[in-house]
């Protein structure tokens, strides 16, 4: 048999074997993904059911109730501060949301147009200023009312007041996967653990046998050292690859559980076609490949484990910024940008996130497998090279 | 096989073997220094020195991990620069330092370095079979190698040096840090070695073994080999009764330096 196949064969085995693998590659990528969704859902779940926040208007220059309700709506609960300081304390502290200061003689105000009002918020919270803006939608809506009803009595069309009647139509493809959330989270996770499905083994491969005294042993035998490195090589990228996949089969697995808050998730349900699975898998092979070669490199470089999983640590962070800043280039106009097409693992992250969008660019997909493909290629001869060397067994 | 049982295709021979290493903060170290030595089948050679005499640094060049700096050396009649590939499929290696995989059985390590050793099918399994009757291995040869004990291990490693049936053995201090029953095994087997023609090259620090196996000594020290021959030859060398007098001698062991 092919000593390259023996080792790997011998190295899936023993990971297998190997609860931190199991845990690290396989079991973290689930629970990560399940956590997050249910995460999101319940975020979902919670701004869909709007409660009423508690408006505080400052007593000393309050109108009346009838008055108040007319512009904050009938379900707000309306509470009053003694003073405008008390209120700023109150925002500040975070005991309420909003305060609001209606002008001196405001009932009378209203009528000869702009009556000041003052509403107090904190930027630095979400909530504030959330409240913020319910509120000055409700006096928007207030204001539009008593204008149209002004212009009405005048004999004048309240429709003078909207010039253009905006009408958004929205024309994306239908993939399945409309779901911005997802489409930003899965390249970020499918990249993430490409990286992190190997590095639970990689200080084992090398490192750990070098510590443990095996590495001497395989050295001896009559397989070549090419051969001991591409079979360890391959074993860590299917590790790499199957810990990519798993956490994407498990979006899929989830979003078809009976749940009513995953129905909600995903009210078209969860499909994506062929060219989208094949422009990942195209994007993301060369990439577990050259990540492979990395942690591999990296475990080879090591004295013994505790040093291998430093450098791991330090190289994880050159995969996780780009991993990271791939979830915000929806916010950004980036996707269309060339120079992005030519970074590494950024390159992958969109073209995985406009294959879910279901924009298949398979010029950017063909550079980006070149540069992955490059890359592992480098990463390859550089771990091929240190395991011709000395350094291999007597750096200890 | 030649005239006087000589046969180079068993045989070890080094010819002003050396090896250089280069560190960062000592310069040039010389682990090896011009070693001569020739070793014999059906003959135990004893490497003879203290820790740090490059023992383990020469059994390196022979198996082929390590390259010389200078010299040459055939194992089994390959060249261990030229023909490395075929001179590990010449040899068997062990030493306590040499560990199993604890997440694998005792038969599938054996199993892997069969099939690294380029058995399979049949004959591996007719060579786990005789392995595995041989040293006694059958009530743990399916535990994982991490449950167990220290001298079970090191049974399994002895399969493992012996599964391809090597002309050369090679024994880098192989019974240190065990216990005597550990120890005894390993050095009978060494001894059946012998017995079986193999060509023995065994590394030890410990003077009653070497006396109890050794055909032949080299003492080593500093890299280079200080004295050479049968036990008794080795003490009239330097008129000394006992082997331990003897090296301590050769080695140029002066108390004084100790304190």
């Amino acid at each position: 048999m092919n000593k390259i196949l023996i080792v790997f064969r011998k190295e899936v085995r023993e990971m297998f074997r190997d609860k931190r693998v199991i845990n690290g590659a396989f079991v973290m990528p689930v629970f990560v993904i399940v956590l997050m969704l249910f995460l999101f859902g319940f975020l979902q779940d919670t701004v869909r059911k709007k409660r009423p926040i508690d408006l505080y208007v400052v007593s000393a220059t309050a109108p009346a109730n009838a008055l108040s309700e007319q512009i904050l709506g009938k379900d707000a609960l309306i509470k009053t501060v003694p003073s405008l300081d008390e209120g700023r304390r109150m925002v500040r502290d975070g005991d309420a949301k909003v305060v609001i200061e209606f002008a001196p003689d405001f009932g009378n105000r209203i009528a000869a147009g702009a009556a000041p009002l003052k509403i107090l918020f904190d930027e630095t919270s979400p909530l504030s200023q959330l409240a913020m803006r319910d509120v000055v939608g409700k006096i928007d809506l207030f204001n539009r009312t008593r204008a149209a009803k002004t212009l009405e009595s005048k004999g004048i069309s309240p429709a003078v007041m909207i010039p253009i009647a905006p009408s958004p139509e929205n024309v994306s493809k239908p993939t399945g996967l409309n779901n911005e959330f997802l489409i930003s989270l899965l390249p970020y996770l499918i990249i993430i653990w490409a990286f992190y499905g190997g590095f639970s083994i990689v200080s084992d491969l090398v490192a750990g046998e070098k510590e443990r005294g095996t590495l001497e042993t395989l050295l001896i035998s009559p397989a070549h050292r090419n051969e001991i490195c591409l079979g360890k090589f391959l074993a860590l990228a299917m590790v790499c690859l199957a810990s990519s996949l798993i956490s994407v089969v498990a979006v899929f697995l989830f979003a078809s559980l009976p749940i009513p808050m995953i129905a909600k998730l995903f009210p078209q349900g969860m499909s994506v076609s062929l060219p989208t699975i094949a422009a990942v898998i195209a994007v993301l092979l060369p990439l577990v490949a050259s990540f492979a070669g990395l942690l591999l490199a990296v475990s080879a470089l090591a004295k013994n484990m505790r040093e291998a999983q430093t450098y791991l640590t330090l190289v994880s962070f050159v995969v996780l910024m780009p991993a990271i800043f791939s979830q915000f280039l929806g916010f950004t106009d980036l996707t269309k940008s060339t120079w992005v097409r030519f970074v590494p693992i950024l390159n992958t992250a969109v073209d995985v996130r406009s294959a879910l969008t279901g924009k298949i660019e398979w010029g950017w997909i063909g550079v980006t497998v070149a540069i992955s493909l490059g890359i592992a290629a480098v990463m390859l001869f550089w771990v091929v090279r240190l395991f011709q060397k000395e350094q291999i067994l007597t750096r200890v | 096989m030649a005239e006087n049982g000589y046969n180079p295709g068993r045989m070890v021979r080094t010819e002003a073997i050396g090896k250089e290493f280069i560190d960062a903060k000592r310069g040039v170290i010389r682990a090896v220094r011009d070693v001569t030595i020739h070793a014999e089948p059906g003959r135990i050679f004893g490497l003879l020195g203290v820790n740090g005499a490059g023992k383990t640094t020469l059994l390196r060049m022979l198996s082929t991990v390590l390259q010389p700096t200078h010299g040459r050396a055939t194992v089994a009649g390959y060249d261990v620069v030229g023909q490395s590939e075929q001179v590990r499929a010449s040899i068997g290696f062990l030493s306590t330092s040499t560990a199993l995989y604890g997440r694998l059985s005792g038969r599938e390590v054996l199993q892997y370095f069969g099939g690294l050793y380029g058995l399979e099918g049949k004959v591996l399994q007719d060579r786990l079979d005789f392995v595995i009757e041989k040293l006694r291995l059958q009530e743990f040869v399916d535990r994982l190698c991490d449950k167990l004990s220290t001298g079970q291990k090191q049974r399994v490693s002895i399969a493992r040096a012996i599964l391809h049936d090597p002309p050369v053995l090679f024994f880098d201090e192989p019974t240190a840090g065990l216990d005597v029953v550990t120890a005894q095994t390993i050095m009978e087997f060494i001894e059946e070695c012998r017995e079986r023609e193999k060509t023995v090259v065994f590394s030890t620090h410990i003077m009653s073994e070497a006396e109890r196996l050794c055909d032949h000594i080299a003492v080593i020290h500093a890299g280079e080999i200080r004295g050479e021959g049968t036990v008794e030859s080795l003490m009239n060398q330097v008129g000394e009764t006992t082997l331990e007098r003897a090296f301590l001698k050769l080695v140029d062991y002066r108390p004084e330096e100790v304190v």
